[in-house]
């Protein structure tokens, strides 16, 4: 009986410490998105916005909370989640902290993808075009960091290669840029390029939805071969891990929910890396355990920084993309700083 | 009963063959070292073993089913596997790194059924690792580290291990440490194939000695029967003196 509740104890406890973090990190996603009803250019009481939640209250601010802001800060929290759980997977399959979609320039070539879609005016065929060529560039770049890093065990050639991409993609959507048409499609473009979710609808979520819910999925349902993964890759098949199969889905989930997100914002980097680096002391440095509560985080952080761009008086309003970067690239650079060469 | 079967195993990257017709079986109750120099083989030999590469002509059996096209869970049940690298990509904990030794049962670290937790607390307790349960993988030593992968490898309590230099790096103490973990493993009834380089440690602790020179299998055969001055300057390239069991080893031979 002794040995059997040590046993249960030891068994448990290593948990114990995250018991709470999914349950905390949801409530407080919900009160920033009550939050992010709240406030806005002209801002409302409290009781008005649960009344507008709810259907009731006034016709203007029901419109208010259920066309702009709602959609808004829901657009901001659905990103962020498949850009935290899309980082923290593909870190757990890169083994590496720095991976993530903006890094590894999968963001920048969904985007491309996105704006070449609208540039050439393919969007008008069908809204699904949209989501379906962002997700397109997302998964070719997802394929080509994963083929590469079959062929190289080098993490920091993978970095590079993802730096590569990254400024390829930048290179060519100057070049649209450069050959815009009019100014009113210029502006259009930089808005996928420094990535925003201002003026979302539900129309739009509704497009993104069905494709971010099959590649957070898809990563969910796959996590278990990233702890095994942190033994290497020899060892994780020798325990057992399909490594092809563990490759190609987390390729594709990240690929999938990072071109949809990226359908929805354009691009917006490093929340997928500052995310999963503060949960991971969490969860014991499980990759499978960050997975749900990096998604957590990575949607509060963007809703929250969503708000600080709408209630900072600027002339233009920022975009939450330059946001993020500011506040993640830093966070990019601390991390790399700190890493003491587990890998060459 | 649990066997691993080589049959005439070779294995070809582009012209040059790196294994060549290397045929012997593993069964519970040996020890076998297996021994080469730096390049000879073996540790693609072991991953023809347990295919995690095909090879390119012959087969390798376990239980009787060709190890490539086993699935991977069922071949990790057979065969518990120690690869070289051995770095870990984070830094969890102790008790969590073990518990992955029974994830080909679907055993999910932190949230242990009681039988993956009991495996697991067998596998602490036989590496002497309790102290170290809770602790973070990256505040541990080499030797600690080294025992931790041994327990990982044996809570998965397969029949079999193939261990690949499992004491490189290690000092002396350790080696013997990790060395009799292996050797208590075989005792209890499991088979061990372990690539070594310590040449007085695999003659006094293997059961069977596979000699490895340039892809092929020169010698097979116990310590006593295999083990000449010879058979030294032909695999390693070294000048040595056997006396019994007891290797002195005098210099690497100009060539």
């Amino acid at each position: 009986m002794n040995t059997l509740s040590k046993l249960q104890h030891a068994n448990n406890d290593s948990s114990d410490k995250g018991r709470w973090l999914n349950p905390i990190l949801f409530i407080a996603c919900l009160l920033a998105l009550f939050i992010a009803c709240l406030l806005g250019s002209t801002a409302l009481p409290f009781e008005r916005v649960l009344a507008a939640l709810i259907g009731l209250g006034e016709h203007t601010d029901r419109l208010v909370v259920w066309s702009i802001r709602l959609p808004r800060a829901l657009a901001a929290f659905l990103v962020g989640a498949a850009l935290g759980i899309s980082g923290a997977a593909l870190q757990g399959l890169l083994r590496n902290p720095l991976a993530e979609p903006g890094v590894l320039g999968v963001s920048a070539t969904a985007s491309l993808a996105a704006t070449f879609s609208l540039y050439y005016g393919f969007v008008a065929i069908s809204p699904w075009i949209l989501p379906i060529a962002a997700i397109a560039g997302a998964l070719f770049a997802t394929t080509l960091l994963a083929l590469a890093a079959i062929r190289t065990h080098s993490v920091v050639t993978l970095i590079l290669i993802g730096v590569g991409l990254s400024s390829l993609a930048a290179a060519a959507m100057s070049l649209l840029l450069n050959l815009a048409p009019n100014p009113f499609s210029l502006s259009d473009m930089i808005n996928w390029m420094l990535g925003s979710v201002a003026n979302r609808s539900f129309n739009e979520i509704v497009l993104a939805f069905p494709f971010l819910f099959i590649g957070t999925a898809i990563l969910w349902m796959s996590r278990r071969g990233l702890t095994a993964l942190t033994l290497g890759e020899e060892a994780a098949s020798g325990i057992g891990l399909n490594l092809k199969n563990q490759r190609i889905l987390t390729v594709l989930g990240a690929g999938i929910a990072t071109g949809a997100s990226v359908s929805l914002a354009g691009a917006i980097g490093f929340v997928g890396i500052v995310a999963p680096h503060a949960i991971r002391p969490f969860v014991n440095h499980d990759p499978a355990r960050t997975l749900v509560p990096s998604a957590l985080l990575a949607g509060l952080i963007l809703m929250l920084a969503d708000i600080g761009v709408r209630i900072i008086p600027t002339n233009n309003e920022l975009k939450l993309g330059v946001v993020a970067a500011l506040i993640g690239a830093p966070a990019f650079i601390w991390i790399a700083m700190q890493r003491r060469g587990l890998h060459e | 009963m649990s066997e691993l079967q080589v049959n005439k195993v070779s294995f070809k990257t582009g012209q040059s063959s790196v294994v060549k017709e290397v045929s012997f079986s593993l069964v519970p109750g040996e020890l076998i070292a297996l021994l080469g120099a730096n390049g000879a083989g073996k540790t693609t030999l072991l991953r023809c073993c347990i295919g995690l590469q095909k090879a390119t002509t012959g087969t390798a059996l376990i239980n009787a089913h060709p190890a490539h096209r086993l699935a991977a869970d069922t071949r990790a049940k057979a065969i518990a596997y120690l690869p070289q690298v051995r770095t870990l990509a984070w830094p969890g904990l102790v008790r969590d790194v073990v518990a992955l030794g029974r994830f080909s049962y679907g055993a999910i670290p932190g949230k242990l059924g009681d039988t993956h937790a009991a495996a697991v607390e067998r596998a602490i307790e036989a590496c002497d690792l309790n102290h170290l349960a809770h602790r973070r993988a990256d505040t541990l030593s080499g030797g600690e580290l080294a025992r931790v992968h041994c327990a990982r490898a044996f809570a998965a309590e397969a029949p079999l291990l193939i261990a690949d230099e499992p004491t490189a790096a290690l000092d002396p103490r350790q080696q013997f440490r990790v060395m009799d973990l292996i050797e208590r493993y075989v005792a209890e009834g499991g088979g061990a194939l372990v690539v070594l380089h310590d040449l007085q440690m695999a003659v006094n602790k293997a059961t069977r000695l596979l000699w490895m020179h340039d892809g092929r299998i020169v010698a097979d055969g116990t310590p006593i029967d295999t083990l000449t001055s010879e058979r030294l300057a032909q695999v390693y390239g070294v000048n040595a003196r056997v006396d019994g069991l007891t290797v002195t080893l005098d210099g690497a031979i100009d060539k």
